[in-house]
């Protein structure tokens, strides 16, 4: 017992900087077979987007203290997603990106454009222990969809002091993405009634499973991405423990949304029509961005229950900083059951280029409309139910629902655009069931 | 001084003055229970993970992470 908890131990601090692979899931179990976590997951938006997404994870041990790992994802994305321009007085159309349809949205609607999308995503792992206090990680991962392929790598080494009480993580992550949007990748800052200069003339990407292997044909390097992490975990005593990472990523390459519009608008306040929409640039992002954050998560064990809470502060180069404060606590209600409610606050302040809309007389080299760049309060609240059987066995249900809120009517609005939510509220469910068995 | 430096020089107090914390071998049968894990439900954690990537700014700090997509 006291062997398999230290190896336990160990195993659990390979999420300080394991590549996905490991941190999808530390606890499972070593032996001859594989342990296995399957989940079906269920988001839905109002009215716009909803994905069905499975998941499967499994964990082999092949040697002495040797693992390796997969995971696999499948997503089915569609609905409607906000393609960046505002809300206005008159109807308003739009060409779809690859110039070959266009789309009419209604007075006062939320500009929207309908999408439908298949992705794949892949990741397998290998870790074992090199000395006595060092244990290695390696990864690769991949993921495919009809507009946007990445291939990537992961490393991280781990070291015990002070008898294993104390771990020190370095880990590193490297990915190469192409973005291939049907109409050509836009430049930034183009109108849209000249296709943005992406050439357009191809197909509107319908996402059919099709269409994936001609994004695997066509792959090369447009976004580079690349991490580092330092992690510190320390047992403080026999109840808890603190994890503290340090991170940077850093994004070199096509870093725009190649569907996403902003709407310059009539700047003339003499004009009938101040406020109005007048053209749609695409949006327009730096080719770099450099991003830090430094995470802390406490875990704490009563007799039972366990509670971890965290915090995490991020900010990079675009003006983007957050924090995020979130608390779990699970409540074993008998033998085989557990109930693990969880509360996520977030906090975002926008980039330095988040523009709800530009003018017509000074437009920026650098503006988007993305709302994910804006300032929001996210919330999400919800909770796990766990029905164990067997060894380390389980069937669960996950439940959350997630809001997001930003200033519907900012002091920049101006004319026409006073009367309309420029900000409207994100609403959205999640369902998740899962199996988790482990065959050993 | 800049947060992040501040942190980095707490990390690395942390691992300095860590000899005085931390439990025996024998005493670790509460730590090394499932639930007690840094992240006790990996799948959990890659759906939130890739949820909250497709819909923020910000991401990571947990992990490493899980590789890219076009949602963001």
């Amino acid at each position: 017992m006291q062997l398999k908890s230290r190896e336990r131990n160990i195993r659990h601090l390979l999420s300080v900087a394991g590549a996905s692979l490991l941190s999808a899931d530390p606890a499972l179990a070593e032996g001859a077979g594989w342990d296995t976590d399957t989940s079906l997951f269920y988001y839905s938006e109002d009215d716009r987007v909803t994905v069905f997404e499975p998941i499967t994870t499994a964990r082999k041990e092949i040697g002495d203290d040797e693992f390796i790992s997969a995971q696999l994802v499948y997503d089915s994305l569609s609905g409607a997603t906000p393609n960046g321009a505002l809300p206005a007085a008159t109807a308003q159309t739009f060409t779809t990106p690859s110039c070959q349809d266009t789309y009419t949205i209604g007075a006062g609607e939320l500009p929207m454009r309908g999408f439908s999308d298949n992705r794949v995503a892949a990741n397998l792992g290998w870790d074992r222990p090199m000395t006595r206090t060092l244990r290695g990680q390696l990864g690769i991962r991949g993921s495919l969809e009809s507009d946007y392929m990445s291939l990537g790598l992961s490393g991280s080494l781990l070291m015990d002091f002070n008898q294993k009480n104390t771990t020190l993580a370095l880990g590193f992550g490297a990915d190469g993405d192409s973005v291939q949007p049907g109409g050509g990748k836009p430049v930034g800052m183009t109108s849209i009634a000249s296709c943005g200069g992406g050439g357009g003339g191809g197909e509107d990407t319908e996402g059919g499973l099709e269409a994936l292997g001609e994004i695997i044909g066509n792959y090369s390097v447009d976004k580079k991405v690349s991490s580092l992490m330092l992690g510190v975990t320390q047992v403080l005593n026999r109840r808890s423990l603190l994890q503290v990472n340090l991170s940077q990523t850093r994004f070199q390459g096509y870093l725009n949304d190649p569907y996403k519009l902003v709407t310059v608008f009539d700047n003339n306040a003499t004009n009938p029509t101040y406020g109005d929409p007048l053209d749609y640039r695409f949006e327009s992002r730096p080719r770099s961005r450099t991003a830090n954050s430094v995470y802390a998560q406490l875990v704490y064990g009563f007799d039972e229950d366990v509670i971890h809470v965290s915090w995490r502060h991020f900010s990079d180069d675009w003006g983007v900083e957050s924090d995020t404060y979130e608390l779990a606590y699970r409540l074993q209600l008998g033998p085989n059951v557990y109930l693990r409610p969880f509360y996520r606050h977030y906090q975002q302040d926008a980039a330095d280029f988040y523009r709800h809309s530009i003018p017509n007389n000074a437009l920026p080299a650098y503006a988007s409309a993305d709302q994910r760049l804006g300032a929001f309060t996210g919330i999400t609240g919800g909770l796990r139910l766990g029905l164990q059987f067997g060894d380390r066995n389980e069937v669960y249900l996950r439940l959350a629902t997630m809001t997001q809120t930003g200033d519907s009517h900012p002091d920049n609005a101006v004319g026409s655009q006073t009367a309309q939510d420029l900000f409207p509220d994100l609403k959205a469910r999640f369902v998740q069931l899962g199996l988790h068995y482990d065959f050993n | 001084m800049k947060p992040r430096y501040l942190m980095t020089l707490c990390l690395l107090g942390l691992l300095g003055g860590c000899s005085s914390l931390g439990v025996q071998p024998w005493e670790r049968g509460q730590l090394a229970r499932d639930p007690m894990q840094l992240i006790p439900h990996g799948v959990d954690q890659s759906l939130d993970d890739h949820t909250y990537f497709s819909k923020e700014s910000s991401f990571g700090g947990v992990s490493l992470g899980g590789g890219g997509c076009g949602c963001n």
